[in-house]
């Protein structure tokens, strides 16, 4: 019997407290996510449950001679947290910022969630807002200072086409810049 | 095993979570602790249940009784009743703070020194007599925590996610030919893999995921894991009370003549099929190589296809 290639990918979703992460990597998760959350008192009235170390979620698909494994590690939102950055980016091939729309005074933790994520490494990225319009994104690249080659999509994290949506284009950004790489190298 | 007992060990993530389940499976009363070169720290245990744990020079902050929604002066007044001798908890709770937020303290706490005890590139780690004097009325048992171990991206999904439940993942068959095959998959995991291989009975599923590298086997030496682990009770000794002030809390008790006969000195027998099984794991995973950036670039593709699918 021949051997089995195995390939595994990871993307990290990140973004500030309660924008919806676990729920984001639950509605494609083929598993259930693998959730380490807890009770909270910081933000209560946002949300009784955080994530304190990191969500695990994975999508695959497999043939005869390959499985292809996509990771997802969702990272705490809790500044407190912040440790477990470092951690989770190591060996990630892009990485989804979600951003609540509903709630713009996160905004700025968000940018500085960004703001560490791109020291962390040269990545690919994609900017997922949540509960959001067309106008909220407009908005949102305003406040975070976007590059325009960011992309930045409004989106739902209950509804599984708007979260597909995201991680595609986040995922052709990522073979974009491998074949770009190979094609530089060559 | 000779000379030394499975809670002795080099502080890497495998080894730290095989002492745990240990610990866990066996009931074990007492504490570990780690030394990571440049720090460590010490977790507490009760029949097998985490109760707290300490990072050295890594003192309690007001932040982290805020984060649990612990009132201050109820904690410094817990701290400093006589009477809360060797269960800071529960005289913590008597004085009115909600047992949620003690719970939600203790968790926090847990997740943060296992975390940074996982993270640590080197060290050992070893049990010891030290007995908290925060209390044990509220614990947690270590396998509701190994998520928080497994933070090194390079684990594998599947390990991940069997090791959340360890007890129930253990698929163990009995077979003439192969004795006892301890495998570390859930029930629901084993299904799944055993139709991506089109298998239609046990062994030809076990053999063709073994070849395909899906599946880590063991052959036991003896008996089935249950059954090893009843017949050697856990060791334990008598708890003492001990003053409970938050001076004390950066440090485990020193060790006493009374209970230096307990953990630090029992022969446990090796749980061969889990360490073992771990090593295996370790090692698969270090000897995976990355594939080119074109195979990785048409895996990917494949990927969107199938996530657009989804």
């Amino acid at each position: 019997m021949s051997e089995i290639d195995v390939i595994n990918f990871k993307l990290v979703v990140t973004g500030p407290f309660a924008a919806g992460k676990t729920t984001f990597i639950g509605a494609v998760s083929e598993i259930p996510v693998v959730t380490t959350e807890t009770g909270t008192s910081e933000g209560r009235e946002v949300k009784d449950h955080t994530t304190v170390s990191m969500d695990f979620g994975k999508v695959s698909v497999a043939d005869e001679s390959q499985l292809i494994e996509l990771y997802l590690f969702g990272t705490p939102g809790q500044s407190r947290f912040d440790f477990m950055w470092d951690i989770l980016s190591k060996g990630m091939l892009g990485y989804v910022l979600l951003v609540d729309a509903t709630r713009p005074e996160t905004w700025t933790d968000a940018a500085a969630i960004k703001a560490k994520f791109d020291e962390l490494g040269d990545v690919p990225l994609v900017v997922g807002v949540n509960r959001g319009t067309e106008s909220d994104v407009d908005k949102v690249v305003a406040a975070l200072r976007l590059d325009e080659a960011v992309p930045v999509l409004a989106c739902e994290a209950t509804d599984k086409e708007s979260v597909k949506q995201v991680l595609i284009t986040l995922l052709i950004n990522v073979v974009e810049q491998l074949e770009a790489t190979v094609k530089g190298s060559i | 095993m000779s000379g030394q007992s499975p809670l002795h060990g080099n502080l890497t993530k495998a080894a730290l979570i095989a002492a745990l389940e240990r610990i866990e499976s066996t009931g074990t009363t007492g504490s570990l602790r780690i030394d990571t070169g440049d720090g460590g720290g010490a977790l507490f245990f009760d029949r097998g249940r985490l109760y707290f744990g300490t990072i050295d020079g890594h003192a309690l902050t007001t932040q982290e009784l805020n984060d649990a929604g612990i009132d201050r002066s109820l904690w410094q007044a817990g701290a400093a009743r006589p009477e809360a001798r060797g269960n800071f908890v529960r005289e913590l709770i008597a004085l009115g703070c909600h047992r949620d937020a003690v719970a939600r303290f203790v968790r926090n706490r847990l997740v943060l020194c296992l975390t940074t005890f996982a993270a640590a590139e080197s060290g050992t780690f070893g049990p010891a007599n030290g007995r908290h004097g925060f209390g044990t009325e509220v614990s947690f048992a270590p396998s509701e925590l190994l998520p928080e171990l497994l933070v090194d991206l390079d684990i594998h999904a599947d390990t991940l996610v069997s090791l959340k439940r360890t007890r129930d993942d253990e698929v163990t068959v009995d077979r003439d030919v192969w004795n006892t095959i301890v495998t570390m998959v859930t029930p629901q995991r084993f299904e799944e893999l055993t139709k991506s291989v089109g298998a239609t009975d046990t062994k030809h599923a076990i053999v063709s995921l073994e070849q395909r590298g899906l599946l880590t086997l063991i052959q036991s030496e003896s008996q089935p894991a249950e059954r090893r682990r009843s017949e050697h009770q856990p060791p334990t000794f008598a708890p003492k009370p001990v003053q409970s002030s938050p001076a004390d809390w950066g440090a485990p008790e020193p060790h006493s003549a009374q209970n230096s006969t307990d953990t630090d000195d029992e022969e446990y027998v090796p749980d061969k099929v889990g360490r073992q099984t771990y090593a295996t794991i370790a090692s698969l995973r270090a000897s995976r190589t990355e594939p080119p950036p074109q195979e990785k670039a048409r895996a990917l593709r494949r990927l969107i296809e199938a996530v657009r699918g989804l």
